[in-house]
C-alpha cells in the first residue's frame, strides 16, 4: 500500500488497548529490561480522563481501508522550558514493522511538529535508548540534534531513593 | 544565616519576578546565558493562568524572608510504562546561599511533591562538566541513566521544527 493509503488522526480513548500493544512491542524492540505496569484502562484514565487535563496526547497510523487498526503511534504531552516556554516532549514513536517503508514514521513526527505548533511549542525533546544507528539516522534527517553530544545526561531518582528523598521533607524528618 | 531562617514553599504568581532573576543566573552558570528568551508576562501566565486552563510547570522556592534563594520548578511527564512521572526542569541555588544544605531540602520537597501526586520517577538532567552537581545528585540516590543505560537526549527545533511541521500541511 502505498503512503496515501494511510491515514494520521489523534487518538481517542476507543485506541487506548491498541497503543499498549504498540507500547509492549516498542519495549521489546528496544530490549529494554523495564516492567511495563501500565494497563489500557490506565492509559485511557489518563489519556482522557472525566476531569482535569489529559496526561498525554497520542496520534496514531492507521489504513485507510482499516480504520481503527493502528500500525503505528506518536505519544507526546507538554513540557516546559523557563528559557523558552512551552515545549513538546516525544515519549513514544512506533511503527509496526510490517508498515515500514511507507514514511509513517515521518508523517507521525509532521503531525506532532505540527501539533507543537498549534500549541506554542517552540521544541520537540526525546530522549533515545543507545547504539541504534539507523533510528539516529532517521532522527537526525529531520533535523534533531544530539543534546547528550553537547553534555546533557538524562538522571533518574526512583523506587527506594525517591521515596526516602522524599521523607526528607516531611516535617519530623525536616532535620538534614 | 541560619538554615532555619529559610522557608520552602510552592510559589506564587509575585515570585516570578525574583524567579526569572535566577533563571538567568542559572544560565550563566551553565555557560548559556544567550539562550533565555523567557519574558516575565510569559513565565506568569504560563505558571499561573487566569482562563481556567492547567498551569505549565510548578515551582518551588527558597524564601528568605521574602528574597528567594533558589527555586525548583519541574511538571508531570508520562511514562507508558509506569505511568505519572515528574520533571525537574531546574534546580538552583544561589552562590551566596550554599553550603547549607538548601539545595537539598529543595530536592526533597520536589521529591514529596513527586510521592504525594502518585509519580513513580522523578527525572532531570545534568550537564556532563558539572562534577559538583553530578556528585550531589548521585548522593540523593540518582542514577546516571545516560551512563548506565546509554540514553542520550535529542532535541527538533527552529527550521527544522517549521520544516517538519510543513510536511504535516502538505
Amino acid at each position: 500500500m502505498s503512503e496515501s493509503g494511510y491515514r494520521i488522526r489523534v487518538a481517542v480513548r476507543d485506541d487506548c488497548p491498541q497503543i499498549l500493544n504498540l507500547v509492549q512491542e516498542l519495549l521489546t524492540e528496544i530490549k529494554l529490561a523495564t516492567s511495563l505496569v501500565m494497563t489500557a484502562a490506565q492509559l485511557a484514565e489518563d489519556g482522557f480522563p472525566r476531569h482535569g487535563p489529559p496526561a498525554f496526547t497520542c496520534h496514531v497510523a492507521e489504513p485507510r481501508d482499516a480504520p481503527g487498526q493502528l500500525v503505528g503511534i506518536c505519544l507526546h504531552y507538554v513540557t516546559y522550558s523557563a528559557h523558552v516556554g512551552r515545549t513538546a516532549y516525544l515519549e513514544d514513536l512506533y511503527v509496526v514493522p510490517a508498515y515500514r517503508g511507507h514514511r509513517l514514521g515521518a508523517r507521525l513526527m509532521a503531525a506532532l511538529a505540527d501539533w507543537a505548533r498549534s500549541h506554542r511549542c517552540s521544541r520537540i525533546n526525546f530522549t533515545l535508548p543507545d547504539g541504534n544507528a539507523m533510528v539516529r539516522r532517521f532522527y537526525w534527517q529531520l533535523g534533531a540534534v544530539d543534546l547528550t553530544a553537547d553534555g546533557w545526561h538524562l538522571h533518574r531518582i526512583t523506587g527506594d531513593a525517591l521515596s526516602r528523598l522524599g521523607d526528607l521533607y516531611r516535617p519530623e524528618g525536616d532535620e538534614l | 544565616m541560619t538554615d532555619s531562617e529559610v522557608i520552602v514553599r510552592k510559589a506564587v504568581k509575585e515570585d516570578c519576578e525574583q524567579i526569572l532573576g535566577l533563571v538567568r543566573e542559572l544560565a550563566e552558570y551553565e555557560k548559556m546565558p544567550e539562550c533565555v528568551e523567557m519574558t516575565l508576562e510569559t513565565l506568569q501566565n504560563d505558571g499561573f493562568p487566569s482562563n481556567g486552563r492547567p498551569p505549565a510547570y510548578t515551582c518551588h522556592v527558597l524564601d528568605r524572608a521574602g528574597t528567594l534563594l533558589g527555586f525548583a520548578l519541574h511538571f508531570f511527564t508520562y511514562s507508558t510504562w509506569q505511568g505519572l512521572s515528574l520533571y525537574l526542569e531546574d534546580l538552583y541555588v544561589t552562590p551566596g546561599a550554599r553550603g547549607t544544605g538548601l539545595g537539598r531540602r529543595l530536592i526533597a520537597q520536589v521529591a514529596g511533591w513527586a510521592v504525594d501526586s502518585g509519580c513513580a520517577r522523578l527525572n532531570f538532567s545534568v550537564l556532563n562538566w558539572n562534577a559538583s552537581a553530578k556528585e550531589f545528585y548521585k548522593r540523593i540516590g540518582a542514577d546516571n541513566l545516560s551512563e548506565k543505560e546509554g540514553w542520550e537526549a535529542y532535541r527538533v527545533s527552529g527550521r527544522a521544527l517549521s520544516a517538519l511541521a510543513d510536511l504535516a500541511r502538505k
